[in-house]
């Protein structure tokens, strides 16, 4: 079969590989119908993972219908179209049984920081990716999951990691309805949280970074409010003025992982971070060397409501997750630390549910988006040629 | 500074995932103090070890289940059975993995040559899409390179006639 070989730093190439084998009872062969590349996939790219050896195939985001079963496989049968999520998880370790699925026990011999990955370097378990054609899934019972009737799979490998990853950022932030958000990074994580941000009732969502056409998407997708840090003279002067100079309630830093772990950044978090609810989701890309990037993260974190001394104790500390990770392996850390809620989002009522439930979102969620992404394309591609 | 958006709740979807019964929403561990019986799970099946499988130290044996992708083998292989001899906690496991990595990309060249391939490393770096893409990053990577690797070469000349 084909599939995608790592040769050594930004080399890659497409090659031959012998054909996935089942090799325990809970393995499935999956036939790759959609692969995704992950922003995430570049620090592999560019050889930044310890222990990506060459050889390796590339792939954490993929779609595909099964094609051979494990004996003990009991939940898909042959010919199922299933979406397969990134993590490899058992479903029965102390840290599965917790939810943490993460930092699954079972499925990845090289580290204990983090479970199996597909596609991810040894570090994450030696697992060849979903970038071929076909991928061996093991617990096939646990992560795969069909695809809904009517869901296209170009929606549906979103849902592998992309659209997962930005709901969880909204998601700890603990938005609660009213509440002004904002998010630093408009890549593909920051643009979801964003978007997912609304899910839980946001008052207002604002979109810091400094590329054009990603404020542009994330303006019109999301939708919400996006400025360029470049244009304003202080961020977090201008945060702090337009919300009323109390800051915002909810900040999801969507930067990336090297912005967001830069030993300058850790010191006014550990400051302010019992200011405000934060939510650190890493979103990877190229831009992240870019001049200013790091600073945008610090901005980030002073950008949060002041304390207020009539909070309610035990409400002050700050919660660094030292507990395993429930997301990403090379992304995400969460520092959480709350303060009350501003007094106006109390007055909202908690919103009835629309028919259809939360799912009934995902089809508008992702029809705009392909649109838009579709617009995006042409007019970079007329652009070049 | 415009606040422009009126009225979030026209926004399809918004609030369907609101709780404010639930905040915070963290920790989203369901605790159970599974971890205070140590390893009490019934584990799967263990896959059979058809291939080398080097394993943290900080665990007792392998995972049931593991990936089977490019074993160790050779030089760099030597280096990885070393780096697991220490533990994730240190350098002495980190670096001489990258040292690996690094390794094993001449071995894989030597590989390729072994079977009768000659890597293209020109399409291997993808050079055909950044002249249509990305041209004057390109080109610039290629001028700063070529100085460097002439600068070396001078110096060590000039070195060798001394």
């Amino acid at each position: 079969m084909l599939a995608m070989h790592y040769r050594g730093p930004q080399r890659v190439r497409v090659d031959h590989k012998p054909m996935p084998q089942i090799l325990h009872p809970q393995d499935a062969i999956v036939r790759v119908t959609r692969s995704c590349i992950c922003g995430s996939d570049l620090h592999l790219y560019n050889g930044s993972v310890p222990d990506t050896r060459v050889g390796m195939t590339f792939g954490h985001e993929f779609t595909g219908v099964v094609e051979q079963l494990g004996e003990g496989v009991r939940k898909l049968k042959v010919g199922d179209h299933v979406l397969v999520l990134f993590n490899i998880a058992c479903g029965t370790c102390v840290f599965c049984r917790q939810g943490l699925y993460g930092n699954c026990h079972e499925s990845n011999p090289q580290a204990t920081a983090v479970g199996g990955i597909f596609g991810y370097s040894h570090t994450a378990g030696g697992y060849d990716g979903g970038q071929a054609e076909y991928v061996r899934v093991p617990y096939a019972d646990v992560s795969p999951t069909l695809i809904p009737e009517g869901m296209d799979p170009d929606d549906a490998v979103l849902l592998t990691d992309v659209v997962p990853t930005g709901f969880q950022a909204a998601e700890m932030g603990g938005i609660q309805p009213g509440d002004t958000v904002v998010v630093f990074g408009a890549g593909p994580v920051g643009i979801m949280a964003a978007r997912c941000a609304w899910l839980f009732g946001a008052g207002r969502v604002i979109v810091i970074d400094c590329v054009d056409y990603r404020l542009e998407f994330a303006r019109s997708y999301a939708p919400c409010e996006a400025y360029d840090f470049r244009s304003l003279e202080d961020p977090v002067v201008f945060i702090k003025r337009t919300s009323d100079s109390l800051g915002a309630d909810v900040c999801i830093d969507a930067v990336g992982a090297e912005a967001a772990g830069s030993a300058v950044a850790d010191d006014p978090r550990q400051k302010t971070a019992d200011a405000g609810r934060v939510c650190h989701r890493a979103a990877l890309g190229d831009q992240f060397r870019e001049k200013g990037r790091d600073r945008l993260h610090r901005r980030g974190v002073r950008s949060y409501r002041c304390p207020r001394p009539d909070r309610e104790r035990g409400e002050q500390g700050h919660h660094h997750s030292g507990e395993p990770g429930i997301g990403k392996a090379a992304a995400a850390t969460t520092d959480r630390a709350r303060a009350e809620r501003r007094p106006r989002s109390e007055s909202l009522d908690h919103p009835p549910r629309p028919p259809g439930g939360r799912l009934g979102c995902l089809p508008d969620l992702f029809g705009e988006a392909r649109r838009l992404h579709q617009a995006g394309a042409d007019a970079a591609v007329g652009h070049i040629t | 500074m415009e606040h422009t958006t009126k009225d979030p709740s026209q926004i399809k979807g918004w609030g369907v995932d609101a709780d404010p019964k639930n905040d915070p929403t963290y920790p989203m561990k369901h605790r159970n103090d599974g971890e205070h019986s140590g390893y009490s799970w019934e584990r799967p099946q263990q896959q059979p070890l058809t291939v080398e499988v080097l394993h943290s130290n900080e665990r007792p044996d392998v995972t049931s289940v593991f990936g089977t992708s490019t074993p160790p083998s050779g030089p760099s292989g030597a280096l990885r059975r070393l780096a697991f001899r220490y533990s994730e906690s240190s350098y002495g496991h980190w670096l001489p993995l990258v040292l690996a990595d690094r390794v094993s990309v001449v071995e894989g060249v030597l590989g390729d040559l072994k079977h009768g391939h000659v890597p293209n490393v020109f399409a291997e770096w993808g050079w055909k899409a950044e002249w249509k893409h990305n041209r004057t990053s390109l080109v610039r990577r290629i001028l700063v390179r070529a100085v460097l690797v002439s600068a070396a070469v001078a110096y060590l000349s000039s070195r060798r006639t001394d």
